[in-house]
């Protein structure tokens, strides 16, 4: 998988799908996963929940594909 | 006994504010709990989650508005976010503070384009809460 591959990966609410069909490719575990998650419901209100998560998610994948 | 889930797109200040009105930001108490420990999540998460959101709550307590409850749809938590909020039900007065759409007056969604990700009550169960302006 391509830097750019990974940019142009859709996250959203179904991560978890994407992390079941591309686990290996990522490099993501369930733990990882969950603890991203968990660390972006913290910081943020709801309403912007979504776009934390997708946030911190986007940049898991590209470090571990840098 | 309470079969009785009210929620609310309006943030309620005056009645968060109340003695005995205990607000519970959701997604901060778990990830407070288990961010550095999420495995302890895989086992029995509803079990788990439960736990960590009660023991927030001050003995006495009547009423819980909970804010930022999206965590409870996350699809890897394997929840049952209903049954969840209908057990927290039976001992307190629940609101929700939830500012996504809300599907027939019973499904709480994060958008209508993925309604597979929310929250199902029966009709008869969620309720709106009407606030004076």
């Amino acid at each position: 998988m391509t830097k750019n591959e990974v940019l142009t990966l859709r996250v959203e609410r179904s991560l978890g799908d994407l992390l079941s069909e591309n686990a290996d490719l990522i490099g993501l575990t369930r733990a990882d996963y969950l603890r991203l998650v968990l660390r972006a419901a913290s910081k943020i209100d709801p309403k912007l929940l979504l776009t934390s998560w997708e946030t911190e998610v986007q940049s898991q994948l590209l470090r571990k594909h840098q | 006994m309470r079969n009785r889930i009210e929620y609310t797109d309006r943030y309620p200040e005056e009645l968060a504010a109340r003695p005995g009105f205990v607000v519970l930001d959701v997604g901060s108490i778990l990830s407070a709990t288990y961010s550095e420990s999420p495995s302890d999540l895989s086992a029995d998460s509803y079990t788990a989650v439960s736990a960590a959101l009660r023991h927030q709550i001050p003995e006495g307590s009547k009423h819980l508005l909970l804010t930022n409850v999206g965590i409870l749809c996350e699809p890897e938590l394997h929840l049952n976010p209903s049954k969840l909020l209908l057990d927290l039900a039976l001992d307190f007065e629940v609101l929700l503070y939830w500012t996504f759409p809300v599907i027939n007056a019973k499904r709480l969604v994060w958008d209508t384009a993925a309604p597979q990700y929310g929250i199902e009550f029966e009709p008869t169960i969620l309720q709106r809460m009407e606030q004076q302006n």
